[in-house]
């Protein structure tokens, strides 16, 4: 809780930051996404049933829209995924200057100085990611492959449909736990690598999975609380959004609002978990 | 023979001997079943080993020649033998994997002729030879010629006596055992169906399902007494052997097949559907109004049936949903088509894991399908209860022949679930409220992401579960663009539509759009381009077509052809072209055209409101009149002119600046078909149009009120239009709604973009 605190407190005292990432995320969905624009609007603008349509979604017209327009989605769903990459490298970017400013002054960074060290760990911090993308492949492998053969095996014994439900959930658990563990190892090989100055990531990265393991109770309840304060704000913005999503202009304005008021809060709230992890892992290696 | 077989022949033996001294019951209802020709009359003792999965039987087919030719052979569906080996033809298209299970190393099934001989007299096994009449695959063991000693000449009729020894395979194509579950079907030796052109007895297909003739059934069937049974027909004798075993025996006429299942964990509930407890008026009225009959008249008067529900025990809470869906299913087919002539149903709820038995029909059986979960707005189980019902009237009675035209019965009942459940139900709705103002939909991003089923490469995640895994973490590894599409397009914006309900149309136009151009929708089943082609064609293109004729014809002229279709046909082995002539006698119409391109081709039917406009007439600018009275007219004399015109027309009470509207309606699709125009005006009056539609465009220009919008097909007759969302168009332009749902994307676009980011 200490962590998080302090991890609240310097990810509020860097709060300009949050824009930033705001707008590189937007920026980068609406690259992806505007070539399906004109479609809807084609689709819907002249449509006999245009203002009921705005208060309801018609799977009809979805299905129609996707079947005849099926080029243009699957176009869309390869620029999701090319803005998807170019999301995970910016988050290099970003990542080395938001922990330096963390690190560093526990309070408001420099622009300029936040820009430099982006810079700084920007090609460290790619080399990094790759090589935490073997991992998530291997987890993948091992959860999602192996072991769910071996459990289809083993539920060939299993006759009550409770017991195989909570055995497949388990191994979705187990998926997820691991995919968040390869994450978590990867997040603290980059705060040791900004803490200790680390040039070489191999070395951050088995100090970072080092860090998890040792301290699992420490880490996991950090994860834990963000996890929680995430599904909080889920909580919050579902209702708001149907509440404010109505047939007006004034309606979808809204809703663009409270729908990027979610997206910052939940920025926001990952950076405050970041910034609880160095002051975790600066806590660790002070005591 | 082992042991262990020779007992379990022994059993069946006494049990056969037992059935031959015993007359079969009559029932209530046996007159209703009078049209039926017995063909085909089986006696079989049968005997279930648990241990070792087997079953050992002895079989006596009474079977009539009724073609006009006499034969020299007869020829047997050994339909078990499919599960042999990875070699068989069944395996080989299936690939191994079935109806949502596969087929594991060691879990084989089979069956083998011990004896086959006419009865007290000529052994007919040593002339006895497989032949594969579909593809030539010499690993097929699935059809046994057995010549005879002397043809059956027309009319006549013999006795052969069968025993059999067979292996079932672990339940993987809606036979087999799974743990102590055991659902058998196309488990005895079982003869083809003697056309006039010949032996209509096809091999087993990955795809294909059955054909056969009516008859009497009368199965003895022994299991260890602590086994709950249930089988076609009436149960009408158990008797406990010394053994520990139970011997029970059903009987039912009228009927082309028997399946029977066991196993001890069934909770075996029983109700009765009382017609005059479920009757329902108003749908009483309205179907006697379309009939011509009065209401209670005795054609609409339904039989009481003894459902019985065996359910597994995870499944107790949705007994009462089993039952409200059979009882719809019993009623308002029993008023739109006739009544059903059985006196009992029996409800299967198949084991866990045991999907491949699921969703079957066999006469008075049916398996359902359900899971642990059941949502109280999703349909299911309701929609696959009331669909194998259905089977009992598409297939069952009007016995189509499911090997050549699948069609028939797949896609007429799929018509006809969807009829019920619009009726009974409303639109599916997946969405389950995990919370006041939080339905399910709403929350994907705290979903637990899975994997594909691993086995199979034809099985991409699917729905909300797999929504993150497949788009983000799959599609790089290997799933292609249409499966992601289609993903995406399943359950649009993942977690930004909390809602979205879908009707019956619209789902088998989801299943339709994914391959439209794919197949013709007529072809024997194995013949179809891939699983999908087979599936989107034969149950839901089939639907729309006939949701489309019912559009085209009328909801009650529909309804009579439906039930003449019923009616004639009932215990009857009729084909595609019996249809379209009962649709041409009853509806009076020619059809035939509408046919030929909804299921002998495979055009595809797409008309649009393309453009409209509705402008101020322009004045003419330039020089006007005669030589000597020549006037010009200038740009700004044409704008003064006009407003004046507008002016005018507005001092006039009542009456609106007259417009030029243009209309443009093109068709984009080969299929031809007239259409009805709607034209609506701004002052709220309509006009109608009809086009004849041959033409790839018709072009309107009017001058009148002004034009707010247009609609193709304003009556949503035409389920088979590929774009219904471009059958409309109006003048003004609207872009909030697009701007909305794009705005959707948009979000969820950023949401993804979020979790890539956390990555790094």
């Amino acid at each position: 809780m200490s962590a998080l605190r302090t991890g609240l407190r310097t990810a509020a005292g860097n709060a300009r930051l949050l824009w930033w990432l705001l707008a590189a995320n937007l920026a980068l969905a609406f690259v992806a996404a505007s070539p399906l624009m004109g479609p809807f609007e084609e689709s819907l603008s002249r449509h006999e049933a245009a203002a009921e349509m705005t208060r309801r979604f018609d799977m009809s017209w979805w299905v129609d829209l996707t079947t005849s327009r099926a080029e243009s989605f699957s176009r869309a769903l390869d620029a999701v995924a090319a803005a998807a990459f170019l999301s995970a490298i910016l988050g290099c970017f970003f990542a080395g200057g938001l922990l330096q400013a963390y690190h560093d002054t526990m309070g408001e960074l420099p622009l300029d100085r936040f820009m430099t060290s982006c810079r700084r760990w920007f090609g460290r911090f790619v080399w990094l990611f790759a090589l935490s993308l073997p991992l998530y492949w291997l987890v993948h492998r091992l959860v999602n492959t192996h072991l769910a053969l071996a459990i289809d095996d083993a539920l060939e014994h299993v006759k009550r449909e409770e017991a195989g439900l909570l055995i497949n959930l388990g191994r979705a658990a187990l998926f997820l736990i691991l995919f968040d563990l390869v994450t978590l190892m990867a997040d603290y090989a980059r705060v040791h690598a900004i803490v200790r100055a680390e040039r070489s990531m191999l070395t951050c990265l088995s100090s970072g999975m080092r860090f998890v393991l040792r301290h699992p109770l420490r880490v996991g309840s950090l994860e834990a609380a963000a996890l929680g304060a995430q599904a909080l704000a889920l909580g919050l913005y579902v209702p708001v959004d149907r509440l404010l999503t109505r047939e007006s202009a004034t309606g979808l304005v809204a809703g663009l609002i409270a729908t990027e008021s979610f997206l910052l809060l939940r920025l926001f709230l990952r950076e405050t978990t970041r910034a609880g992890q160095v002051a975790l892992y600066r806590s660790v290696a002070a005591g | 023979m082992s042991d262990v077989e020779s007992r379990m022949l022994a059993r069946a033996l006494i049990a056969a001997a037992v059935i031959a001294c015993a007359a079969p019951p009559a029932t209530a209802q046996d007159g209703a079943r009078d049209g039926a020709e017995k063909v085909a009359g089986y006696r079989i003792a049968v005997t279930l080993d648990p241990a070792d999965h087997t079953l050992a039987g002895r079989e006596t087919l009474t079977w009539r020649n009724v073609t006009g030719a006499a034969t020299g052979e007869l020829r047997f569906h050994l339909y078990l033998n499919a599960f042999k080996n990875d070699r068989t033809t069944f395996m080989k298209e299936s690939r191994g994997s079935s109806r949502g299970n596969r087929l594991r190393e060691g879990e084989w099934g089979y069956i083998d002729i011990v004896s086959i001989k006419l009865a007290g007299g000529a052994d007919l096994l040593a002339g006895a030879r497989f032949i594969r009449p579909d593809e030539g695959n010499p690993d097929d063991e699935t059809v046994l010629v057995v010549p005879l000693p002397a043809p059956v000449e027309p009319g006549g009729s013999l006795a052969v006596e069968i025993e059999f020894a067979a292996r079932l395979p672990r339940v993987f194509a809606r036979t087999g055992y799974k743990n102590d579950f055991y659902f058998v079907a196309q488990w005895f030796p079982k003869a083809g169906v003697l056309e006039t052109s010949g032996w209509n007895c096809h091999q087993f297909h990955g795809q294909s399902e059955f054909f056969s003739d009516f008859g009497t059934y009368d199965v003895a069937i022994t299991v260890p007494s602590d086994y709950v049974v249930g089988a076609t027909g009436s149960q009408t004798e158990a008797t406990a052997g010394v053994d520990g075993t139970t011997t029970y025996r059903f009987v039912q006429d009228g009927v082309h097949d028997f399946a029977w299942t066991a196993d001890p964990d069934y909770i075996k509930e029983t109700r009765w559907f009382r017609f005059e407890e479920q009757r329902d008026p108003i749908e009483e009225e309205r179907v006697a109004r379309a009939l011509g009959l009065q209401p209670g008249a005795p054609e609409l008067t339904l039989e009481d049936v003894e459902v019985t529900l065996l359910i597994h025990p995870e499944h107790r809470s949705q007994i009462d949903r089993h039952f409200a869906a059979a009882f719809h299913a019993i009623r308002y087919f029993g008023y739109w088509y006739g009544r059903y002539p059985y006196r009992t149903l029996t409800v299967v709820d198949p084991a866990y894991l045991a999907r491949g038995a699921g969703g079957m029909e066999y006469p008075t059986l049916i398996t359902a399908g359900t899971g642990y979960f059941a949502p109280p707005g999703r349909h299911s189980p309701e929609s696959v209860t009331i669909h194998e019902f259905g089977h009992q009237y598409w297939y069952g009675m009007v016995a189509t022949n499911e090997f050549e035209a699948a069609f028939l019965d797949e896609g007429f009942n799929t018509y006809s679930t969807g009829l019920v459940l619009d009726k009974a139900y409303g639109p599916n709705r997946d969405a389950l409220d995990i919370a006041p103002g939080i339905p399910y939909l709403a929350v994907p991003l705290m979903e637990i992401p899975r994997g594909p089923e691993p086995w199979s490469e034809q099985a991409p995640p699917r729905g909300a579960t797999a929504q993150l895994t497949h788009l983000l973490l799959m599609r790089p590894f290997g799933p292609s663009d249409d499966l992601a599409l289609n993903s995406f397009r399943d359950l649009p914006f993942l977690n930004y539509v909390t809602d979205a309900p879908i009707d019956e149309v619209t789902a088998q136009r989801r299943r339709y759009l994914r391959a439209p151009k794919a197949d013709e929708l007529a072809r024997r089943s194995w013949e179809y381009f891939d699983t999908e082609s087979y599936g989107l064609n034969s149950y839901a293109k089939t639907a729309l077509v006939l949701r489309t004729l019912e559009g085209v014809l009328g909801r009650d002229v529909m309804l009579k052809v439906m039930r003449a279709w019923f009616t004639r046909y009932r215990f009857k082995h009729p084909t595609f072209g019996d249809f379209v002539a009962t649709v041409n006698e009853v509806s009076g119409r020619p059809m035939d055209g509408f046919f030929l391109q909804a299921v002998s081709g495979s055009n595809v039917l797409d008309y649009a409101a393309a453009d409209v406009s509705s402008r101020e007439p322009a004045v003419g600018r330039g020089v006007f009149g005669p030589r000597g009275e020549r006037r010009v007219v200038t740009r700004k004399e044409a704008e003064r002119a006009a407003k004046e015109k507008k002016e005018a027309a507005a001092g006039e009470a009542g009456a609106g600046t007259p417009r030029d509207n243009e209309i443009l309606i093109r068709r984009y699709g080969e299929f031809i078909w007239p259409q009805w125009i709607h034209l609506r005006y701004g002052d709220g009056t309509l006009t109608t149009r009809a086009w004849d539609g041959a033409y790839r465009w018709v072009r309107y220009k009017e001058e009148g009120s002004k034009l707010a919008s247009v609609r193709v097909d304003p009556d949503g007759t035409m389920a088979l239009d590929v774009n219904q969302s471009n059958n409309s168009r109006t003048v003004e332009s609207r872009p909030l709604a697009g701007l909305k749902w794009w705005s959707r994307l948009l979000q969820w676009t950023q949401h993804v973009l979020y979790f890539y980011s956390g990555l790094s």
